[in-house]
């Protein structure tokens, strides 16, 4: 009698909370549609993990289902590399060709993340591995933060890429006030002259290569990242691979995420979650996009000081990685103060860049820290 | 240049990553602009005019 209800001897108070939490993440997915791709698949792992005696991670001393995933596509990185794939093959570079000064506020914009290291310091946690972990949320870069966090923090993935997803999907919530507080109506209503340029194929086709070549040389160790990233990119443009460009969009990166997303819940198991140090990580992921915002948008404010035909601050902030929302949060507060002003192709040109500076930011961390920590 | 900094402190250690990790990011970014504007001028598109920067 006592073997019908063994599961029920085994459910604790964690578990029902990690199945509150599991659910929290699918209602978010659904209703709210807050990244679902990734939170869906996340939250129902995470349900998963936390039944009583789940044989998803173990059975009878061999690995469960999720544990195969695990060991086979986050130890090995294999899922996020391969998500770059996809992601590249996604980027159209172009308005970064138009618009290359915007390049710089790729580089601006990650400010968040070095910011968030050393206050993650500051507020107790003594791992600068882990430290470096939380700070990369600020890439606002999901497959970046995967990627980082699965070589300095194992057992936080799963808090810091819910972490790192929630706080894409709440660009549009986090990033107005941080402008408002940082600019004046004047700064935002600033107007920017817009020429369409034509660019070459021959450019599109190098561009990749010679990234690739340029951040090998530079960061080893980033050349998974990048290098994929690029040959994702370079399927997109050489003109001579549609099908493949086509299947790394959509079958790759769908059968990688529906993978990526159940193989991070896993790693969501009460006694890994809930701990004060998850509070951290998000309250930590949180602050990492605010100094983003505020990293970029200051850094237009400095420039401005020197220029004569001055750039709308509101376009530093879309240095971040979270592409195309945080351009559109921009166009859209553009348009609040001034109807007629059109920033869109500047910002999204910012965007672009952001996509290549979290990435960049991702391999320099991967390069200093283990030297840092020795 | 890393050796006197291993046995520092954490705090330390996540200024110094602020710092070069920044310039890190700008160096590498400086030298993808100087790419861009080096391939847009040896492979123009034709019929263009000036971009606007």
């Amino acid at each position: 009698m006592e073997e019908i209800f063994v599961g029920f001897m085994n459910l604790g108070i964690k578990q029902i909370i990690m199945f509150l939490i599991g659910g929290i993440l699918i209602y978010l997915a659904i209703e709210k549609d807050y990244e679902p791709m990734l939170l869906l698949p996340i939250g129902f792992s995470t349900i998963l993990v936390n039944l009583p005696l789940s044989s998803v991670l173990e059975y009878e001393g061999a690995p469960g289902v999720l544990r195969i995933l695990f060991d086979a596509g986050i130890a090995t990185e294999l899922f996020p590399v391969l998500i770059f794939v996809g992601v590249g093959a996604m980027i159209d570079f172009t308005p970064l060709f138009v618009n290359p000064s915007m390049i710089f506020f790729g580089a601006a914009a990650q400010f968040g993340i070095f910011a968030t290291i050393v206050l993650c310091i500051l507020l107790g946690i003594d791992d600068l591995k882990l430290a470096a972990s939380i700070g990369i949320i600020g890439a606002a870069d999901g497959p970046t933060a995967i990627f980082v966090a699965s070589k300095f923090a194992r057992e936080y993935l799963g808090p810091i890429t819910v972490a790192a997803y929630s706080y894409m999907s709440l660009v549009p919530l986090v990033q107005p006030p941080v402008i408002r507080a940082l600019t004046t109506k004047k700064e935002r209503m600033i107007r920017m002259d817009y020429k369409d340029v034509k660019v070459s194929r021959t450019v599109k086709i190098l561009f990749p290569i010679f990234i690739t070549i340029i951040s090998g040389i530079m960061a080893p160790i980033s050349v998974p990242l990048v290098g994929l990233l690029m040959f994702g990119n370079l399927i997109r443009e050489c003109g001579v691979l549609e099908r493949l460009s086509k299947a790394a969009q959509n079958e790759l990166s769908n059968i990688v995420t529906i993978l990526l997303g159940i193989t991070i819940g896993s790693t969501m198991t009460a006694d890994a979650f809930l701990k004060t140090t998850t509070l951290l990580i998000l309250l930590a992921g949180l602050a990492a996009f605010i100094f983003d915002t505020a990293g970029g948008v200051i850094f237009v404010k400095i420039l401005n000081l020197f220029r004569k035909n001055k750039i709308n601050p509101m376009v530093g902030a879309a240095g971040i990685s979270a592409f195309p929302m945080s351009s559109r949060v921009i166009q859209r507060m553009a348009t609040k103060e001034d109807p007629t002003n059109f920033i869109l192709m500047q910002a999204v040109s910012a965007n672009v860049a952001g996509q290549l500076g979290s990435i960049i930011a991702g391999g320099i961390i991967l390069s200093l820290v283990p030297l840092l920590v020795g | 240049m890393f050796g006197n900094l291993v046995g520092s402190s954490t705090l330390s250690k996540s200024l110094f990553l602020l710092v070069v990790g920044l310039a890190g990011v700008f160096s590498v970014l400086i030298l993808f602009y100087i790419l861009i504007r080096v391939l847009l001028k040896a492979f123009p598109e034709k019929g263009n005019g000036q971009g606007n920067d």
